[in-house]
């Protein structure tokens, strides 16, 4: 039989514009995430450097910048191309299955059997 | 007279010689035959047992394949029964995590299938002991 299959994990970027949360830092004798009267935030929040609405999009770029030396390359996928490719992950896997299931059933037809052949006669005139 | 009964025994005795020889060839086709028979029934039997088998595991791959079959489609009604984009838009964070565990899941059960398939060979790894 040959070598099994052997894959690496691959790393997923989901990323929209919806903002991350950014919360208010708790209060270390309280433990609240308390506030001032005017709604800002009494101990600062938590990434004090993201800018208001700050999103998943952004910090994506920022990232990607970062280890592209301040480019910005990556490969996108859509949602919808993304079910595509899961559906045709499945049909592989689908195939290999039962191209093993097939392999176990000669397997087990095959090895250790009686051999099934007619016996030669050859009589005397 | 006494040369009719000489030629007549002489007769005789070239008949029984022959009738023996012909006795010797039928006894030995005889055995022949028995033993041609013993090893058809045995054929047969072997046949019978070779089919029985065949007919298993075809049924066996045949409902392996269904669960495969109906496992794949379980997989995709996922799909189907959730909208990836409305919940990608609304939540990224939570559904990276889910997508990247999902393609770890998916890509172990690749390799864990693969070795299963590489182990059939493997002396140890008898499948069917009843083979």
């Amino acid at each position: 039989m040959p070598r099994g299959i052997d894959l690496e994990d691959i790393k997923w970027h989901v990323v929209s514009t919806a903002p991350i949360a950014n919360p208010c830092v708790k209060d270390a004798e309280s433990g609240k995430r308390e506030k001032n009267e005017d709604g800002s935030c009494k101990n600062g929040k938590e990434n004090p450097d993201w800018p208001e609405g700050y999103s998943y999009l952004d910090r994506f770029l920022e990232e990607n910048a970062e280890q592209n030396n301040g480019d910005i390359v990556f490969m996108a996928i859509s949602i919808g191309d993304y079910e595509i490719m899961s559906g045709n992950m499945q049909e592989l896997r689908r195939y290999i299955r039962e191209v093993q299931e097939v392999v176990v059933y000669y397997r087990n037809v095959t090895i250790n059997d009686k051999p099934a052949v007619g016996a030669k006669v050859q009589l005397k005139d | 007279m006494q040369q009719f009964f000489i030629g007549l025994t002489l007769l005789l005795g070239l008949a029984c010689w022959w009738l023996y020889g012909e006795n010797q060839t039928l006894q030995q086709n005889n055995a022949q035959l028995q033993v041609a028979i013993e090893q058809q029934e045995e054929a047969i039997e072997a046949i019978k047992e070779s089919y029985e088998k065949q007919g298993e595991s075809l049924n066996a791959m045949i409902n392996k394949n269904a669960q495969i079959e109906a496992e794949a489609a379980r997989y995709m009604d996922i799909f189907k029964r959730h909208n990836l984009n409305k919940l990608a838009i609304a939540k990224p964070g939570l559904l990276e995590t889910k997508v990247n565990r999902g393609t770890k899941d998916v890509f172990d059960t690749i390799e864990n299938d693969s070795r299963e398939l590489d182990s059939l060979d493997d002396p140890s790894g008898d499948i069917n002991p009843n083979n």
